[in-house]
């Protein structure tokens, strides 16, 4: 095979042609494509605490489609434009960034289609937030009054036992009288009494062993019941504790939600346009040569065959 | 005379559809490594296909140079780069991440373009010319090169021997801990010293001698850990026995092509996937898709300016700690991630704007390595290289230059007598008879 050099020398002018028009033109159309910049803004979405984490009220990447798919259609019938838009909205973390690139002339519509866009998205996360917000102060409005009810309920038991214990006082200084007279009766009972003292007195002291008896039931009765009352009041203190918790993370799920906020508001980007235009007018240069090197290769190959 | 041309003409259409077949095997590819290996970041969707077809046609547009140019280094190394310039062209359709593809596709399409001219079209000898070494001389240096390769094998030896499988060979070797000279030492002889002798042994058929070059190398297994290392003496058994039968073109694209439809073949015969795994997403697809992570990672973040090159770092600073590959791993958690010269001078270096200059530089450089092996059989410099260029299309160029010896390389094709062919008559006669 020649070498590549000596044949683009022999096609010389074909080369230089082969180069230099296809160039000149993909130049002059690089050249002349309109000065277009970048309008960019971002968003961070709002976000709640689900189970100990940060959590958007809604996934970025359904805001960012939501935003293109619903709002821009919305926001373009709004303007009563007949231009397209070629807007971008993706999602980065709890962030959401727009950016559209469009013509020097248009920076104003653009910027204005990128706010009003961002107030849909303030807008419907206010109203996402607002729902948690909603839902999480009921639960803690009803703790609250749950608590106020559990309250009540504690402060009538303690009642009731205070009541049961006065009784309980009352029983034992009963059975304490009892016990003292049934032990005099006792004493009083001689060997030599006449038989129908005796009678009498024994008579005396089966009734107070069975009053006895009776306080006694009453008493360990009384005692039940007081206990019962500790148990049902234990039971309503911790469902009153659960409560107090509930209401607590509520409290602090309620502060932690964090509303949307305009990052960047629309904002032109700045010197994108040099570099690029460079690239493509290297792109040009290079795709050109290439061009011209296959021309002037193929040629050789060709010419010198014995067909042609 | 004009038979000849009239073959030439043919081979020209035979290469330009064999380049074409292997791109539409190369997306195909592509298609079902995105099947298996989304975690990987590779994707593909119906709807995008007509996209992404035009992009791979508009790079074939490209691909006549390589018809119209004949065999060089630079040839090898230009085909390999274009061949994972397309699969990114082609990914960049499906790519998950934001930055301006459009862009990207420009940038990458016209730095492979920068690179193929000066790669492709300087083929002429250095202004120096070969030193005439007779046949016994480098007979000698391959000697040399042999014993270089075993003792550097026996000092690697010294700090552990130990054949383990494919599945350990990542904590084996986060523990290997050489000196720097003696891991540049071992990576120049697996890279260029050893392969440069076993394809001289080969193109001089002297097979035996050839086998112990390669056997070498696979002893550098035990002690790298490297699936590089593990499989180049069969890549360069499989490179010489393509060459045999293929022209040193056809023999370079048949070795990515026949590959490819292996592993696709084995897509549905294996069921383990591992040969598709090797193959088609290692040896093919990843070197595509690092184009895809440089360019989404530098889209946001400080450009290296080549601070990635050591002794740069240490004269003008650098904003990374780490070398690029760690850099890439703690961004994606993909394993240490390099990639080949586009990505590395080109968008890591000086961004996607300044990507063609940097490449083409590269170019120039690589086009050094087709002067210095001017006038070589073209069999001889594909084989020769074979493990070199693996490195290029997984590393950088500088790394490739002086940590894989492609300059040692370079300076080796240079002293190397150009009539290597004709001293296969040595065979089964003692060096000194010859003279």
């Amino acid at each position: 095979m020649p070498q590549v050099f000596s044949i683009a020398w022999t096609y010389r002018w074909v080369f230089l042609a082969a180069l230099l028009v296809p160039f000149c033109i993909s130049s002059i159309v690089i050249l002349r494509l309109p000065e277009r910049y970048t309008v960019i803004s971002s968003i961070e979405l709002a976000t709640t605490l689900v189970q100990g984490r940060t959590q958007l009220v809604e996934p970025a990447d359904q805001v960012a489609k939501l935003a293109i798919d619903q709002y821009l259609p919305i926001v373009l019938a709004g303007l009563e434009t007949t231009q397209s838009s070629n807007l971008r909205a993706h999602a980065a973390g709890s962030t959401v960034i727009l950016t559209e690139s469009g013509p020097l002339a248009s920076e104003n519509r653009l910027k204005d289609l990128q706010e009003k866009i961002l107030g849909f998205i303030l807008r419907q996360q206010k109203q996402q937030a607002n729902v948690i917000r909603e839902n999480l102060t009921i639960n803690l409005n009803s703790a609250k009054r749950r608590i106020e009810s559990y309250d009540q309920q504690i402060k009538t038991i303690d009642n009731r036992k205070s009541e049961f214990e006065a009784r309980i006082a009352t029983q034992r200084r009963s059975v304490d009288t009892i016990q003292k007279n049934l032990a005099e009766t006792l004493r009083s009972a001689s060997p030599d009494a006449r038989i129908q003292d005796a009678f009498t007195n024994e008579a005396k002291v089966r009734e107070f062993r069975e009053r006895l008896h009776t306080e006694e039931t009453f008493s360990h009765q009384i005692e039940l019941a007081r206990t019962s009352l500790d148990s049902e009041a234990a039971k309503i203190i911790s469902q009153r504790d659960e409560q107090y918790l509930t209401a607590s993370q509520n409290e602090f799920l309620l502060n932690s939600i964090r509303d949307a906020h305009v990052l960047l508001q629309p904002t032109k980007m700045s010197g994108a346009n040099g570099p690029r235009l460079l690239l493509l007018i290297l792109a040009a240069l290079v795709g050109s040569l290439i061009f011209a090197t296959i021309i002037v290769l193929a040629l050789g190959q060709f010419r010198s065959s014995p067909a042609r | 005379m004009p038979a000849l041309k009239n073959a030439e003409n043919r081979k020209s259409s035979g290469l330009l559809a064999l380049i074409a077949l292997y791109v539409f095997a190369g997306c195909v590819s592509l298609i079902f490594v995105a099947e298996r290996y989304q975690n990987f970041h590779f994707f593909y969707d119906d709807r995008l296909l007509q996209s992404a077809v035009i992009g791979a046609i508009f790079s074939l547009a490209i691909s006549p140079l390589f018809s119209f140019t004949r065999f060089s280094f630079g040839w090898a190394v230009g085909f390999n780069l274009y061949a994972i310039a397309v699969g990114y062209v082609w990914l960049s359709f499906f790519s998950p991440f934001r930055y301006d593809h459009d862009l990207a596709r420009i940038s990458v399409v016209t730095s492979i373009g920068a690179f193929l001219l000066p790669a492709l079209l300087i083929t002429s000898p250095t202004k120096y010319p070969s030193p005439s070494l007779s046949h016994s001389t480098h007979a000698h240096i391959l000697l040399i090169i042999l014993m270089t390769g075993i003792l550097t094998l026996g000092a690697c030896a010294t700090y552990g021997f130990r054949v383990v499988g494919l599945g350990e060979i990542y904590a084996k070797r986060a523990e290997l801990s050489y000196p720097t000279a003696l891991n540049y030492l071992s990576n120049i002889c697996i890279s260029s010293l050893l392969p440069y002798a076993f394809a001289c042994y080969s193109v001089k058929r002297r097979y035996w001698m050839a086998g112990f070059a390669a056997t070498i190398i696979l002893l550098f297994y035990p002690v790298t850990f490297s699936k590089l290392v593990l499989a180049a003496p069969f890549w360069l058994i499989f490179l010489t026995a393509l060459s045999r039968w293929f022209r040193a073109r056809t023999s370079a694209i048949l070795a990515l092509f026949l590959p490819t439809l292996i592993g696709l073949a084995a897509f549905y015969l294996d069921a383990s996937r591992q040969i598709f795994g090797v193959i088609n997403f290692r040896m093919i697809a990843i070197p595509s898709s690092a184009i895809d992570l440089y360019f989404n990672f530098f889209s946001n973040h400080p450009l290296t300016g080549f601070c990635q090159i050591s002794f740069l770092k240490a004269y003008f600073g650098c904003s990374y700690l780490d070398q690029l590959s760690v850099v890439m791993q703690n961004a994606y958690g993909l394993g240490n991630l390099n990639a080949s010269l586009i990505a590395t001078e080109g968008i890591a270096s000086v961004g996607l704007e300044f990507a063609p200059i940097s490449v083409f530089i590269c170019g120039l450089i690589v086009a050094i390595g087709n002067k210095c092996s001017s006038g070589l059989p073209e069999r001889f410099i594909f084989i020769s290289s074979a493990v070199l260029i693996q490195s290029l299309v997984n590393v950088a160029l500088a790394t490739t230059l002086l940590t894989h010896g492609a300059v040692i390389l370079f300076l080796l094709w240079w002293i190397t007598p150009r009539d290597l062919e004709s001293d296969t008559r040595q065979l089964g006669q003692p060096e000194g008879r010859i003279a």
